[in-house]
């Protein structure tokens, strides 16, 4: 079990390598290969968890390890399957950002702040609505990670055309990922709270940062809605927006005092 | 001019208010909620504390600063979704897009349900509160029902954590059983009608083993009170080992007793009240949590109209592309 994450993050820091080669070359090729690589990457943490749920004889996304191992194995996942649609121009430079991001996630959860030991959950934490809650808004920040990195390149590119791409990459990541992180983030977890606590909603800080990332991404939504064109203010809320999501996790989880403690 | 209506309805004010929460929600989680005055101005300068305490910033999201742009937020919502509404429908058939209209629809339904649920939880007679009980202790509940506690058990991992705690209880009202026994687990609270009870702890506490003249018996666990002639009697602490314990008799209120009580030694053989110590032992003790919530049919039913309604504006999206 504890090599399956190294050898992922070895996959996935060759499939950077890779698509980072095939960026600075001029012909414009597409490599052949690196998405695929993301692909063993994500079986490679597919295996991990379904080894670790084993061990704990729950399914194994009660912890921050677990929860890193998951969000780079959906990230990776999502990368193969943008290579491999038709529906939208493929952007080299999302997919690189994204599988640096991939790479991040799972460095972090090998860091000392993510602990390792495979324990079996407490009672409080053995409910499907937490395994909802968890696993749907986790699946929700892997498209807001593409969307981050599509604003991003929108705001650094130059050419129009591109800048529509990537616009629209950010538009449909955001699209998906906000109905699927509503459900799992604040209805699945609301409900999660109700039987597990009796109130639906605490105003705890998890839950707050929760809210407060959803009310960045409803406003960039309504934006778009509203000016129905590519522009620098949409994507500046999709980073924010982004940065909302990563303190929610992080930085409330060390930094604040919440009732999610003992995800950590 | 625009119209009130028009005004309310308006794009501006929804991007207004959004914006507003979202800088208030990251200020009011930063700045802990619900502390004493002295607290804030022993963490912060004298400005800033009287501005947290006397703008009901200390307790942001009970305070108007909080409750005004809600009730206007909720006006822009129905009003939105309204508009949007009538606008659809006057659209052909094929073209209409009602995702976001059963969207709105569920959150103006769950605000609603939320303020509802509140008004009826402060006017309401239930009561919503924690109690421990030891197997064969009852609880009353509210409409006559009392609730019993029939077995108790704690489900271990191998390695000896806790994995579940299970409380089998029965209900009986005017002293009739009503079938059948049930369980309460952790996350498996019992509903009855807008009460539920819920697993909420799990304890093992040394108890005084107490019987009456008559036969009489029960157990006093740590930090339970039992009723005597010049007040109440709150055990503190059982020390098998010696075979004593100590507790803090509390006088009633208004006897000429001392205020702040007194400790006294206990034990075997002991008087409290009609009882007499027989003996110590250790209690299981399941804490249950009842809390009443009249909203939770129309919580859980907004809930669903709003997945709806995502599902559908996701559906729609994924079919028909999303915009150049």
């Amino acid at each position: 079990m504890n090599s399956l994450a190294p050898a992922a993050f070895v996959l996935i820091l060759a499939s950077a390598a890779i698509q980072a080669f095939f960026l600075f070359r001029r012909d414009g090729r597409l490599d052949p290969v690196s998405h695929w690589v993301l692909l063993a990457a994500f079986l490679g943490l597919l295996a991990l968890i379904v080894r670790r749920s084993v061990a704990i004889g729950f399914p194994a996304l009660t912890g921050t390890f677990e929860c890193l191992v998951f969000l780079s194995s959906v990230l990776c996942l999502l990368l193969w399957a943008y290579r491999r649609q038709r529906g939208f121009a493929f952007l080299p430079f999302a997919q690189f950002g994204a599988t640096v991001a991939a790479a991040a996630f799972l460095a972090l959860a090998s860091s000392p702040i993510a602990p390792k030991e495979a324990l079996a959950p407490i009672p409080a934490l053995r409910s499907g609505w937490l395994l909802l809650h968890v696993s749907l808004s986790f699946v929700g920040e892997a498209f807001f990670v593409a969307s981050f990195v599509s604003a991003l390149a929108f705001l650094a590119s130059r050419r129009e055309e591109e800048k529509k791409n990537y616009d629209r990459l950010c538009y449909a990541s955001i699209a998906v990922g906000y109905p699927i992180f509503t459900m799992g983030a604040l209805v699945f977890g609301a409900v999660w709270a109700e039987e597990a606590w009796g109130k639906w909603w605490s105003w705890d800080p998890k839950e707050i940062w929760a809210l407060v990332t959803w009310l960045a991404y409803t406003l960039y939504l309504h934006l778009r809605l509203a000016r129905k064109r590519s522009d620098t203010l949409p994507s500046i809320l999709a980073v924010a927006g982004f940065l909302c999501a990563l303190f929610t996790f992080f930085g409330v989880n060390f930094l604040l005092p919440s009732l999610h403690a003992y995800g950590r | 001019m625009p119209t009130p209506f028009k005004a309310l309805r308006s794009l501006k004010l929804t991007f207004l208010l959004l914006s507003y929460f979202a800088a208030m929600g990251i200020s009011a989680s930063l700045v802990p909620q619900g502390r004493d005055a002295d607290y804030y101005r022993a963490a912060m300068p004298a400005f800033l504390a009287d501005l947290v305490t006397k703008t009901g910033f200390s307790n942001f999201f009970a305070s108007l600063l909080f409750l005004v742009p809600a009730f206007i937020f909720f006006a822009n919502l129905s009003s939105c979704a309204a508009f949007r509404l009538s606008r659809e429908l006057r659209k052909d058939r094929k073209k209409r897009r009602h995702g976001p209209d059963i969207l709105h629809l569920g959150l103006v339904l769950l605000v609603a349900s939320v303020v509802v649920g509140q008004a009826a939880k402060q006017s309401g007679q239930e009561t919503s509160g924690f109690v421990r009980l030891s197997v064969g202790e009852a609880v009353q509940l509210s409409g006559g029902m009392l609730l019993v506690l029939k077995s108790l058990r704690e489900e271990r991992y191998v390695d000896g954590r806790p994995k579940d705690w299970i409380s089998e209880v029965e209900l009986r009202k005017d002293g009739v059983l009503i079938p059948p026994a049930r369980e309460i687990r952790v996350n498996h609270p019992l509903r009855l009608g807008a009460l539920s009870i819920r697993q909420s702890s799990y304890g093992v506490e040394r108890a005084l083993k107490l019987r009456t003249a008559s036969g009489e018996a029960r157990s006093l666990a740590g930090g339970e009170s039992l009723d005597i002639d010049s007040g109440s009697l709150m055990l503190m602490a059982v020390d098998p080992m010696r075979g004593t314990a100590i507790a803090r008799e509390e006088p009633k209120a208004g006897s000429e007793a001392s205020a702040a009580g007194r400790i006294v030694s206990l034990g075997i053989g002991s008087k409290i009240g009609d009882f007499t110590v027989e003996g110590m032992e250790e209690l299981a003790l399941s804490g249950l949590m009842a809390s009443y919530d009249p909203a939770f049919p129309a919580i859980i039913a907004s809930c669903l109209v709003a997945a709806l309604g995502i599902g559908l504006t996701l559906a729609r999206k994924l079919r028909g592309g999303f915009p150049e």
